[in-house]
């Protein structure tokens, strides 16, 4: 995260800091006016069912990553023909492939039909909410055009959105390859892709 | 007593059954104001501890409004997650047309004094992006951790950090403020 040091990150600073400050003791007031005291049984106990499962993860996250990575080996070599139900037409120019997009997906989000227009391949991916994003990937010189547009950085890219009520607007270039990606709902879908992606 | 936690020191533990016990009380009647529902608000408030113990170092003082205010931020984005979610309503809401030319924040601001005219204009913010707001100006976090707190990435962070002080900005002018 980069955070210079200007003015107004020093005002903002000081606004949030204020705010807590003031919101914190109109709490505390709060807090000494309910009755603090008694036991809560149930909440302990949703709570340390909650604890249980974030344990377990805590020891899968380890311990299953070893396992899966052999796993995937084994299978990646196995399969290495991928089987899958879309429609894909044969084209040369494809600059990103299928097998790439695909395995570069948030989980749950699938690649449902590729098209290929000129020098443009078109991936239509479903969501996890079962949404369509559609993305398009085309080799271009030209600088890409962001005028309008909101600027920010996606694992030290910049990318540039737009939001509008009909559709949600991603893009970035990386490499002389512009990569643009709409969705009919939120820009958090766009998002999660590009993140994996770039 | 919550034994079944894992400390690395007893200072950790005792420190964390100390917050525990001290607002466990607040956190579960502002989870139910929002909620409503008060076997929800247990769940947001359960949710908020876990949160609250992965980032124990955070805390400073335990009796500190600014600790209080820091649980309350973080039990509100609970409650409001898992009322969202029996909504079936994505926690990414987008309301404005982002479309408007980014701002330049170095040429806006800034008064050297904070009023308290100013704070109510911080309390009109929308939540989720007061929150993030708050806890990265206010608490200091990274977007990283902000994103580990709130469980959304790192970039939505940056957006919601982004869209929070553009609205800062309008609305503090709006009241001439700036």
């Amino acid at each position: 995260m980069k955070r210079d040091d200007n003015k107004s990150n020093l005002f903002f600073k000081k606004l949030a800091s204020a705010y807590t400050e003031k919101v914190g003791e109109e709490l505390k007031k709060e807090l000494d006016s309910l009755n603090s005291s008694g036991n809560s049984p149930s909440l302990d106990a949703k709570l340390k069912s909650r604890l249980k499962k974030s344990k377990i993860k805590k020891w899968s996250s380890w311990m299953l990553p070893v396992s899966a990575c052999f796993i995937i080996f084994i299978v990646y070599f196995a399969l290495k023909q991928p089987t899958y139900d879309t429609n894909i037409s044969e084209s040369p120019s494809t600059v990103l492939n299928y097998e790439f997009v695909a395995a570069k997906l948030p989980e749950n989000y699938t690649v449902v039909k590729v098209d290929y227009d000129y020098q443009k391949t078109i991936y239509y991916i479903s969501t996890s909410k079962e949404n369509e994003v559609v993305l398009t990937v085309e080799e271009s010189e030209e600088d890409m055009p962001t005028e309008g547009l909101n600027k920010i950085q996606i694992n030290d890219t910049d990318a540039y959105t737009m939001v509008k009520d009909e559709y949600s607007l991603l893009k970035y270039k990386k490499d002389n390859v512009l990569y643009t990606l709409t969705s009919q709902y939120d820009l958090e879908d766009l998002i999660r892709i590009s993140e994996k992606l770039i | 007593m919550l034994i079944f936690l894992t400390f690395s020191t007893e200072f950790e533990k005792s420190k964390f059954e100390y917050i525990y016990d001290k607002y466990k009380k607040l956190l579960l009647y502002k989870a139910n104001a929002i909620l409503n529902n008060y076997s929800l608000a247990e769940d947001a408030v359960s949710e908020a501890f876990i949160r609250i113990y992965k980032n124990l170092h955070k805390i400073e003082d335990p009796d500190s409004g600014r600790t209080a205010a820091f649980l309350v931020v973080i039990v509100r984005n609970a409650a409001i997650n898992i009322l969202n979610e029996n909504k079936n309503i994505s926690a990414y809401d987008i309301e404005e047309n982002d479309a408007e030319s980014s701002f330049d924040l170095e040429e806006s601001v800034i008064s050297e004094n904070i009023t308290d005219g100013m704070l109510e204009v911080v309390d009109k913010l929308k939540d989720e992006l007061k929150t993030c707001f708050l806890l990265m100006y206010a608490y200091d976090l990274s977007y990283k951790e902000i994103g580990k707190i709130l469980n959304i990435s790192e970039s939505n962070v940056a957006v919601r950090i982004h869209r929070a002080k553009k609205k800062l900005i309008e609305l503090l002018r709006e009241e001439n403020f700036i």
